[in-house]
């Protein structure tokens, strides 16, 4: 595996920093998160494997480039099958759907694994890569909807109605609620390595 | 200029600033770890790609890309990408991996979506505003991220974490306007 892949999957704040807009964005509710959990997963399958098959035909000097456009392809892609078949939810993640495209997450995953050993690999690590954001941004998403909106996808909870914090909600929160995530996973990367040592 | 094209103007930089409130491009802002004055440059280069882009897309799309949807994401990226050359070779920089994460973000293709929609006029206006947003929002970040990082962190909280905390503030504070 490249080095910059295998740096992705071995530091999960880098991720996180890498997929921040998708992670900020789409966690007021948990099934947005779900849903663009599940997009930024399928993009960076498939942008991976294309990027993996046109490995040998990508220039050194615009290679990064192309790899750009050949994510914002499989973003369109995808963009036109939510479209189709979940308008709704197309509809709620609004100009983020498309936004997949350009995060840097993804445009670094692609622009990296042209250099992977085998087409299994690639995939394995697009699925590490994808579902640890999934995960990461459904607990904030969680947080962030029964803070801010006393529900959980959208099913409304009484109790947290009184302890509401309308700002979880907004952009603050989602910071917050990040910030909060991102330190947890740092603790525990922490422990991981003083074990290991 | 008159006072509603003004208060768009406003907008782009404070209240719907597009990488603090919108998070559009916040990679580029969470990850730049130079100094305010780099940042600023930074940021400005960044406008710089994202002005032109939407001044491009407009046209494109309301006189071409209305017919054809379904091409807009990968248009429009790719008239990102072609700015960001120009622009790299305008400030003799190369463009490299770092300069594409750079300019080509969420801000950028957020612009071209969200203008593309408006009048002309107000377009170019939100354009200017967020760009300008931009740059501000990464100069005064670093600024913020600067001063932190002398401060005691708790060790789980330094780097990302504390980043994030520092957009918190910034995001509560642009939300008075």
């Amino acid at each position: 595996m490249t080095e910059k892949t295998s740096i992705l999957q071995k530091d999960p704040l880098l991720l996180l920093l890498l997929g921040a807009c998708p992670a900020l964005a789409a966690t007021a509710d948990v099934r947005a998160a779900l849903g663009m959990g599940i997009m930024v997963l399928a993009v960076l399958l498939l942008s991976g494997i294309i990027a993996f098959a046109l490995r040998g035909r990508l220039s050194q000097g615009a290679g990064f480039a192309t790899c750009v456009i050949i994510v914002a392809g499989c973003a369109s892609v995808m963009q036109m099958l939510l479209a189709a078949f979940l308008p709704a939810f197309y509809n709620q993640l609004g100009i983020y759907a498309a936004i997949v495209a350009v995060i840097a997450l993804t445009g670094r995953f692609a622009g990296g694994v042209k250099e992977a050993e085998s087409m299994g690999q690639a995939v394995k690590t697009a699925l590490t890569i994808g579902l640890y954001l999934l995960v990461v941004m459904v607990i904030v998403a969680a947080v962030r909807e029964v803070l801010g909106f006393a529900s959980i996808a959208g099913v409304s909870l009484d109790f947290f109605e009184s302890y509401k914090i309308s700002a979880m909600g907004k952009a603050p929160g989602a910071y917050i609620a990040l910030a909060m995530a991102a330190a947890v996973v740092a603790a525990c990367g922490s422990k991981k390595e003083k074990e290991g040592k | 200029m008159n006072q509603s094209m003004f208060l768009v103007l406003l907008a782009g930089i404070l209240a719907d600033n597009y990488a603090i409130q919108n998070f559009l491009g916040v990679e580029s802002l969470l990850g730049n770890g130079s100094g305010a004055k780099k940042a600023l440059k930074l940021g400005g280069l960044t406008a710089a790609v994202m002005i032109p882009s939407a001044a491009i897309a407009w046209p494109l799309q309301n006189y071409v890309l209305n017919n054809a949807p379904y091409l807009q994401t990968l248009v429009f990226v790719a008239i990102i990408l072609l700015v960001a050359a120009v622009v790299s070779k305008a400030a003799k920089r190369p463009f490299d991996e770092g300069f594409v994460l750079l300019t080509v973000n969420g801000a950028a293709l957020g612009l071209c979506l969200t203008t593309a929609q408006m009048g002309f006029g107000e377009a170019m206006m939100t354009a200017i505003g967020a760009g300008v947003g931009f740059a501000l929002a990464m100069a005064v970040f670093a600024s913020l991220r600067e001063r932190v990082e002398d401060d005691k962190v708790p060790a789980a909280f330094r780097g990302l974490p504390v980043s994030l905390l520092i957009a918190a503030m910034m995001s509560l504070v642009l939300f008075a306007f």
